[in-house]
Protein backbone atom coordinates (compact mmCIF):
# COMPACT_ATOMS: atom_id res chain seq x y z
CA UNK A 1 0.00 0.00 0.00
CA UNK A 2 2.81 2.42 0.73
CA UNK A 3 4.72 2.13 -3.09
CA UNK A 4 1.39 2.26 -4.22
CA UNK A 5 0.74 5.54 -1.97
CA UNK A 6 4.10 6.83 -3.04
CA UNK A 7 3.72 5.84 -7.08
CA UNK A 8 0.88 7.69 -6.65
CA UNK A 9 2.13 10.98 -5.61
CA UNK A 10 4.76 10.86 -7.74
CA UNK A 11 2.79 10.66 -10.99
CA UNK A 12 0.58 13.66 -9.75
CA UNK A 13 3.63 15.67 -8.47
CA UNK A 14 5.44 14.90 -12.01
CA UNK A 15 2.38 15.52 -13.93
CA UNK A 16 1.64 18.95 -11.79
CA UNK A 17 5.50 19.50 -12.51
CA UNK A 18 5.20 18.89 -16.35
CA UNK A 19 1.75 21.24 -16.38
CA UNK A 20 4.04 24.22 -14.90
CA UNK A 21 6.71 24.10 -16.80
CA UNK A 22 5.29 23.78 -20.17
CA UNK A 23 2.32 26.11 -19.36
CA UNK A 24 5.20 28.70 -18.01
CA UNK A 25 7.98 28.13 -20.92
CA UNK A 26 5.88 26.86 -23.87
CA UNK A 27 4.63 29.06 -26.45
CA UNK A 28 2.12 28.60 -29.39
CA UNK A 29 2.96 28.87 -32.51
CA UNK A 30 1.57 32.08 -33.28
CA UNK A 31 3.31 33.65 -30.36
CA UNK A 32 6.43 32.05 -30.97
CA UNK A 33 6.90 33.26 -34.65
CA UNK A 34 5.14 36.53 -35.35
CA UNK A 35 6.27 39.90 -33.63
CA UNK A 36 6.22 43.38 -34.67
CA UNK A 37 7.66 45.82 -37.55
CA UNK A 38 9.71 43.85 -40.21
CA UNK A 39 10.93 40.10 -40.22
CA UNK A 40 13.46 38.87 -42.08
CA UNK A 41 11.78 36.41 -44.22
CA UNK A 42 13.65 32.95 -43.87
CA UNK A 43 12.94 32.61 -48.09
CA UNK A 44 15.89 33.59 -50.26
CA UNK A 45 13.10 34.10 -53.17
CA UNK A 46 11.22 37.32 -51.22
CA UNK A 47 12.08 40.54 -52.00
CA UNK A 48 12.68 43.45 -50.35
CA UNK A 49 13.53 41.90 -46.80
CA UNK A 50 16.18 43.27 -44.81
CA UNK A 51 19.52 42.62 -45.09
CA UNK A 52 22.13 41.89 -42.19
CA UNK B 1 -1.99 51.99 -111.81
CA UNK B 2 0.97 50.26 -110.49
CA UNK B 3 1.40 47.77 -107.46
CA UNK B 4 3.42 50.12 -105.68
CA UNK B 5 0.92 53.22 -106.07
CA UNK B 6 -1.75 51.09 -104.69
CA UNK B 7 0.10 49.86 -102.16
CA UNK B 8 0.59 53.48 -101.07
CA UNK B 9 -3.40 54.62 -101.00
CA UNK B 10 -3.92 51.37 -99.08
CA UNK B 11 -1.03 52.36 -96.52
CA UNK B 12 -3.05 55.03 -94.23
CA UNK B 13 -5.99 52.08 -93.60
CA UNK B 14 -3.60 49.48 -92.82
CA UNK B 15 -1.74 52.11 -90.40
CA UNK B 16 -5.25 52.31 -88.86
CA UNK B 17 -6.03 49.19 -88.72
CA UNK B 18 -3.33 48.46 -86.41
CA UNK B 19 -3.89 51.25 -84.24
CA UNK B 20 -7.29 49.63 -83.38
CA UNK B 21 -5.40 46.23 -82.89
CA UNK B 22 -3.22 47.51 -81.08
CA UNK B 23 -5.67 48.10 -77.47
CA UNK B 24 -6.68 44.47 -78.17
CA UNK B 25 -3.63 43.06 -78.32
CA UNK B 26 -2.09 45.20 -75.11
CA UNK B 27 -5.20 43.19 -72.98
CA UNK B 28 -3.73 39.85 -74.07
CA UNK B 29 -0.54 39.04 -71.09
CA UNK B 30 1.90 38.57 -73.16
CA UNK B 31 3.45 36.33 -71.11
CA UNK B 32 0.22 33.51 -71.47
CA UNK B 33 1.37 29.90 -72.87
CA UNK B 34 -2.07 28.33 -73.31
CA UNK B 35 -0.30 24.68 -73.14
CA UNK B 36 1.72 25.34 -69.94
CA UNK B 37 -1.31 26.81 -68.46
CA UNK B 38 -2.90 23.44 -69.65
CA UNK B 39 0.00 21.77 -68.22
CA UNK B 40 0.09 23.37 -64.81
CA UNK B 41 -3.70 22.55 -64.56
CA UNK B 42 -3.03 18.78 -65.20
CA UNK B 43 0.09 18.71 -62.69
CA UNK B 44 -2.75 20.42 -59.89
CA UNK B 45 -5.28 17.89 -60.84
CA UNK B 46 -2.96 14.58 -60.42
CA UNK B 47 -1.86 15.96 -57.03
CA UNK B 48 -5.42 16.19 -56.03
CA UNK B 49 -5.86 13.01 -57.37
CA UNK B 50 -6.99 9.84 -54.79
CA UNK B 51 -3.64 7.95 -54.04
CA UNK B 52 -1.57 11.27 -54.93
CA UNK B 53 1.20 11.34 -52.41
CA UNK B 54 1.31 15.37 -53.21
CA UNK B 55 0.33 18.38 -51.67
CA UNK B 56 -0.31 21.83 -52.71
CA UNK B 57 1.42 24.32 -50.79
CA UNK B 58 1.44 28.08 -50.67
CA UNK B 59 4.33 30.07 -49.77
CA UNK B 60 4.83 31.57 -45.95
CA UNK B 61 6.78 33.51 -44.19
CA UNK B 62 6.47 31.71 -40.48
CA UNK B 63 9.13 29.14 -39.95
CA UNK B 64 6.89 26.49 -39.47
CA UNK B 65 6.42 25.55 -43.22
CA UNK B 66 3.71 22.70 -43.02
CA UNK B 67 1.05 25.69 -41.90
CA UNK B 68 1.44 26.52 -46.24
CA UNK B 69 -0.29 23.56 -46.58
CA UNK B 70 -3.29 23.68 -48.02
CA UNK B 71 -4.54 20.31 -49.81
CA UNK B 72 -2.82 16.96 -49.19
CA UNK B 73 -4.91 14.65 -50.95
CA UNK B 74 -3.41 11.73 -48.73
CA UNK B 75 -5.07 13.03 -46.10
CA UNK B 76 -8.46 11.66 -47.13
CA UNK B 77 -7.00 8.18 -46.59
CA UNK B 78 -5.91 8.97 -43.20
CA UNK B 79 -8.79 10.22 -41.89
CA UNK B 80 -10.75 7.44 -42.95
CA UNK B 81 -7.87 5.05 -41.63
CA UNK B 82 -8.01 7.08 -38.62
CA UNK B 83 -11.56 7.78 -37.91
CA UNK B 84 -13.03 4.27 -38.94
CA UNK B 85 -10.07 1.28 -38.96
CA UNK B 86 -7.94 2.47 -35.86
CA UNK B 87 -11.63 2.34 -33.28
CA UNK B 88 -12.75 -0.91 -35.43
CA UNK B 89 -9.11 -2.05 -34.03
CA UNK B 90 -9.80 -1.20 -30.70
CA UNK B 91 -13.12 -2.46 -30.39
CA UNK B 92 -12.36 -5.96 -31.84
CA UNK B 93 -9.19 -6.01 -29.33
CA UNK B 94 -10.61 -4.76 -26.30
CA UNK B 95 -13.95 -6.40 -26.14
CA UNK B 96 -12.65 -9.70 -27.72
CA UNK B 97 -9.94 -9.67 -24.91
CA UNK B 98 -12.90 -9.13 -22.54
CA UNK B 99 -14.94 -11.61 -24.13
CA UNK B 100 -12.26 -14.62 -24.25
CA UNK B 101 -11.31 -13.70 -20.22
CA UNK B 102 -14.84 -13.71 -19.66
CA UNK B 103 -14.97 -17.52 -21.45
CA UNK B 104 -12.16 -18.62 -19.43
CA UNK B 105 -12.88 -17.88 -16.15
CA UNK B 106 -16.21 -19.54 -16.45
CA UNK B 107 -14.70 -22.91 -18.37
CA UNK B 108 -11.23 -22.93 -16.17
CA UNK B 109 -12.20 -20.95 -13.29
CA UNK B 110 -9.98 -19.54 -10.81
CA UNK B 111 -7.03 -20.68 -10.44
CA UNK B 112 -6.21 -21.73 -6.99
CA UNK B 113 -2.70 -22.55 -5.37
CA UNK B 114 -3.17 -26.27 -5.72
CA UNK B 115 -1.09 -27.27 -2.63
CA UNK B 116 -2.93 -24.88 -0.46
CA UNK B 117 -1.90 -21.85 1.06
CA UNK B 118 1.41 -22.70 3.04
CA UNK B 119 1.77 -19.95 5.59
CA UNK B 120 5.50 -19.81 4.72
CA UNK B 121 6.23 -16.64 2.59
CA UNK B 122 8.85 -14.95 0.23
CA UNK B 123 9.24 -11.75 -1.06
CA UNK B 124 8.51 -11.37 -4.48
CA UNK B 125 8.69 -7.71 -5.05
CA UNK B 126 10.44 -5.02 -2.97
CA UNK B 127 9.41 -1.54 -2.39
CA UNK B 128 11.24 -0.01 -5.17
CA UNK B 129 9.89 -2.64 -7.75
CA UNK B 130 6.72 -1.83 -6.50
CA UNK B 131 6.54 0.89 -7.05
CA UNK B 132 7.92 1.48 -10.46
CA UNK B 133 5.39 -1.17 -10.94
CA UNK B 134 2.24 1.15 -10.14
CA UNK B 135 3.74 4.33 -11.50
CA UNK B 136 3.33 3.04 -14.56
CA UNK B 137 0.46 1.26 -14.25
CA UNK B 138 -1.49 4.20 -12.60
CA UNK B 139 -0.27 6.55 -15.31
CA UNK B 140 -1.24 3.85 -18.06
CA UNK B 141 -5.14 3.92 -16.87
CA UNK B 142 -5.08 7.46 -16.75
CA UNK B 143 -3.49 7.69 -19.93
CA UNK B 144 -5.71 4.79 -21.39
CA UNK B 145 -8.72 6.10 -19.84
CA UNK B 146 -8.20 9.41 -21.34
CA UNK B 147 -6.89 8.22 -24.78
CA UNK B 148 -10.12 6.02 -25.16
CA UNK B 149 -12.44 8.75 -24.26
CA UNK B 150 -11.06 10.76 -27.53
CA UNK B 151 -11.42 7.47 -29.30
CA UNK B 152 -14.91 6.53 -28.10
CA UNK B 153 -16.61 8.85 -25.91
CA UNK B 154 -18.77 10.63 -28.54
CA UNK B 155 -20.65 7.43 -28.71
CA UNK B 156 -20.80 6.40 -25.41
CA UNK B 157 -19.81 9.36 -22.93
CA UNK B 158 -21.78 11.91 -25.38
CA UNK B 159 -24.94 10.16 -24.87
CA UNK B 160 -24.85 10.02 -21.46
CA UNK B 161 -23.17 13.16 -19.69
CA UNK B 162 -24.25 15.98 -22.65
CA UNK B 163 -22.74 18.11 -24.80
CA UNK B 164 -21.52 20.21 -22.38
CA UNK B 165 -20.25 18.10 -19.85
CA UNK B 166 -18.43 15.78 -22.27
CA UNK B 167 -16.77 19.36 -23.58
CA UNK B 168 -15.19 20.02 -20.43
CA UNK B 169 -14.29 16.50 -20.22
CA UNK B 170 -12.51 15.91 -22.77
CA UNK B 171 -10.49 18.86 -22.72
CA UNK B 172 -9.56 18.26 -19.08
CA UNK B 173 -8.60 14.59 -20.34
CA UNK B 174 -6.43 16.15 -22.91
CA UNK B 175 -4.37 18.39 -20.98
CA UNK B 176 -4.31 15.31 -18.17
CA UNK B 177 -3.38 12.75 -20.54
CA UNK B 178 -0.21 15.38 -22.06
CA UNK B 179 1.06 15.96 -18.16
CA UNK B 180 0.79 12.62 -16.89
CA UNK B 181 2.53 10.87 -19.88
CA UNK B 182 5.65 12.38 -18.42
CA UNK B 183 5.35 10.19 -15.65
CA UNK B 184 4.63 6.85 -17.66
CA UNK B 185 7.38 7.75 -19.78
CA UNK B 186 9.38 7.80 -16.62
CA UNK B 187 7.98 4.61 -15.20
CA UNK B 188 8.89 2.74 -18.39
CA UNK B 189 12.48 3.99 -18.10
CA UNK B 190 12.81 3.07 -14.79
CA UNK B 191 10.64 -0.51 -15.55
CA UNK B 192 13.52 -1.59 -18.41
CA UNK B 193 16.14 -0.28 -16.26
CA UNK B 194 14.54 -2.95 -12.87
CA UNK B 195 13.57 -5.77 -14.99
CA UNK B 196 15.04 -5.80 -17.91
CA UNK B 197 18.17 -8.55 -16.53
CA UNK B 198 15.50 -10.60 -15.57
CA UNK B 199 13.21 -10.68 -18.95
CA UNK B 200 15.81 -11.81 -21.40
CA UNK B 201 14.04 -15.11 -23.56
CA UNK B 202 15.41 -18.57 -23.11
CA UNK B 203 14.84 -22.23 -23.45
CA UNK B 204 12.63 -22.42 -20.55
CA UNK B 205 9.96 -20.00 -22.43
CA UNK B 206 9.54 -22.09 -24.80
CA UNK B 207 9.01 -24.86 -22.59
CA UNK B 208 6.46 -22.41 -20.87
CA UNK B 209 4.89 -21.62 -24.21
CA UNK B 210 4.76 -25.40 -25.11
CA UNK B 211 2.95 -26.33 -22.05
CA UNK B 212 0.40 -23.63 -22.44
CA UNK B 213 2.14 -21.59 -19.72
CA UNK B 214 0.38 -23.90 -16.84
CA UNK B 215 -3.02 -22.05 -17.30
CA UNK B 216 -4.46 -24.87 -19.70
CA UNK B 217 -4.43 -28.14 -17.26
CA UNK B 218 -3.00 -27.95 -14.22
CA UNK B 219 0.84 -28.75 -14.87
CA UNK B 220 2.66 -25.90 -14.00
CA UNK B 221 5.99 -25.57 -16.43
CA UNK B 222 8.71 -24.61 -14.41
CA UNK B 223 9.79 -20.93 -14.70
CA UNK B 224 12.80 -18.30 -13.33
CA UNK B 225 11.84 -15.19 -11.43
CA UNK B 226 9.57 -14.44 -14.54
CA UNK B 227 8.05 -17.16 -16.91
CA UNK B 228 7.09 -16.58 -20.81
CA UNK B 229 3.88 -15.01 -20.49
CA UNK B 230 5.42 -11.92 -17.66
CA UNK B 231 8.06 -11.61 -20.04
CA UNK B 232 5.90 -11.46 -23.09
CA UNK B 233 4.06 -8.59 -20.88
CA UNK B 234 7.27 -7.03 -20.52
CA UNK B 235 8.68 -6.27 -23.55
CA UNK B 236 5.02 -5.50 -25.04
CA UNK B 237 4.97 -2.58 -21.92
CA UNK B 238 8.27 -1.32 -23.10
CA UNK B 239 8.35 -1.51 -26.46
CA UNK B 240 4.85 -0.06 -27.09
CA UNK B 241 5.46 2.44 -24.41
CA UNK B 242 8.27 3.50 -25.98
CA UNK B 243 5.88 3.46 -29.49
CA UNK B 244 3.49 5.49 -27.50
CA UNK B 245 5.64 8.11 -25.95
CA UNK B 246 7.80 8.89 -29.10
CA UNK B 247 4.47 9.19 -31.31
CA UNK B 248 3.09 11.27 -28.40
CA UNK B 249 5.69 13.82 -27.91
CA UNK B 250 5.79 14.03 -32.15
CA UNK B 251 1.80 14.84 -31.62
CA UNK B 252 2.49 17.14 -28.38
CA UNK B 253 5.77 19.15 -29.44
CA UNK B 254 5.63 18.90 -33.26
CA UNK B 255 8.96 19.39 -34.14
CA UNK B 256 9.56 21.59 -37.35
CA UNK B 257 11.67 18.30 -38.75
CA UNK B 258 8.47 16.50 -38.63
CA UNK B 259 6.25 16.87 -41.96
CA UNK B 260 2.44 16.36 -42.11
CA UNK B 261 2.37 12.90 -42.88
CA UNK B 262 5.06 12.06 -40.20
CA UNK B 263 2.01 13.79 -38.04
CA UNK B 264 -0.22 11.39 -39.31
CA UNK B 265 1.82 8.29 -38.62
CA UNK B 266 2.61 9.19 -35.36
CA UNK B 267 -1.21 9.49 -34.65
CA UNK B 268 -2.04 6.11 -36.34
CA UNK B 269 0.80 4.32 -34.24
CA UNK B 270 0.09 6.05 -31.04
CA UNK B 271 -3.89 5.28 -31.41
CA UNK B 272 -3.15 1.29 -32.76
CA UNK B 273 -0.74 1.09 -30.06
CA UNK B 274 -2.45 2.75 -27.41
CA UNK B 275 -5.21 0.49 -28.27
CA UNK B 276 -3.56 -2.87 -28.96
CA UNK B 277 -1.76 -2.29 -25.15
CA UNK B 278 -4.96 -1.58 -23.46
CA UNK B 279 -6.35 -4.82 -24.43
CA UNK B 280 -3.12 -6.69 -23.43
CA UNK B 281 -2.99 -4.76 -20.09
CA UNK B 282 -6.62 -5.90 -19.41
CA UNK B 283 -5.31 -9.29 -19.44
CA UNK B 284 -2.48 -8.39 -17.53
CA UNK B 285 -4.86 -7.21 -14.74
CA UNK B 286 -7.21 -10.31 -14.81
CA UNK B 287 -4.59 -12.69 -14.16
CA UNK B 288 -3.18 -10.50 -11.35
CA UNK B 289 -6.29 -9.95 -9.72
CA UNK B 290 -9.36 -12.44 -10.16
CA UNK B 291 -7.19 -14.93 -12.51
CA UNK B 292 -4.71 -16.45 -10.18
CA UNK B 293 -5.45 -16.94 -6.36
CA UNK B 294 -2.07 -15.42 -4.51
CA UNK B 295 -1.12 -13.59 -7.94
CA UNK B 296 -2.02 -9.95 -6.50
CA UNK B 297 0.22 -10.05 -3.40
CA UNK B 298 3.39 -10.09 -5.70
CA UNK B 299 2.48 -6.53 -6.23
CA UNK B 300 0.17 -5.80 -3.45
CA UNK B 301 2.37 -6.68 -0.22
CA UNK B 302 5.39 -7.99 -1.98
CA UNK B 303 5.54 -11.17 -0.70
CA UNK B 304 3.43 -14.12 -1.59
CA UNK B 305 2.65 -17.44 -0.63
CA UNK B 306 5.64 -19.95 -0.62
CA UNK B 307 3.55 -22.56 -2.43
CA UNK B 308 2.42 -20.10 -4.62
CA UNK B 309 6.16 -19.36 -6.04
CA UNK B 310 6.65 -22.89 -6.01
CA UNK B 311 4.14 -24.03 -8.41
CA UNK B 312 4.44 -20.72 -10.87
CA UNK B 313 8.43 -20.34 -10.29
CA UNK B 314 10.01 -22.53 -8.98
CA UNK B 315 13.47 -22.25 -10.13
CA UNK B 316 13.33 -18.67 -8.89
CA UNK B 317 12.58 -20.24 -5.41
CA UNK B 318 15.39 -22.19 -5.30
CA UNK B 319 18.10 -19.95 -6.28
CA UNK B 320 16.12 -17.26 -3.81
CA UNK B 321 16.24 -20.27 -0.76
CA UNK B 322 19.93 -20.58 -2.47
CA UNK B 323 21.48 -17.27 -2.41
CA UNK B 324 19.00 -15.07 0.33
CA UNK B 325 17.27 -17.58 2.62
CA UNK B 326 16.22 -14.52 4.99
CA UNK B 327 13.62 -13.77 2.82
CA UNK B 328 11.57 -16.77 3.27
CA UNK B 329 9.80 -16.38 6.07
CA UNK B 330 7.10 -17.69 8.41
CA UNK B 331 6.86 -14.98 10.71
CA UNK B 332 3.78 -13.30 8.53
CA UNK B 333 -0.10 -14.77 8.09
CA UNK B 334 -1.20 -14.69 4.71
CA UNK B 335 -3.34 -12.84 3.57
CA UNK B 336 -6.00 -14.56 1.35
CA UNK B 337 -6.22 -13.03 -2.23
CA UNK B 338 -10.02 -11.29 -2.85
Amino acid sequence: MKAFLTAVLFVVGISVGASFLLETFQRTADNEFVGKGVRIDPDPRMTGAPKG
Amino acid sequence: MTLFASFKRLLPLLAAMALLAFPASAQQPSSVNPTASSVKEKQLLDALKPGSDETVAGRISIQDRRAGNLIQPAGREFRAFHEVTVPLVGKIAILGTLVILALFYLLRGRIMIEAGPSNRRILRFGNFDRFVHWTTATSFLVLGLSGLNLVFGKSLVLPIVGHEAFASLTQLGKFVHNYVSFAFAFGIILMFLTWVKDNFPNALDVRWALQGGGIIGSKHPPADRFNGGQKLIFWATVLGGIALSVSGYIMMFRPLEVAVSGFQLATVVHGLTGLIMFAIIIGHIYIGTIGMEGAFDAMGRGDVDLNWAKEHHGIWVDKVALKNPEEISGGRSPVPAE
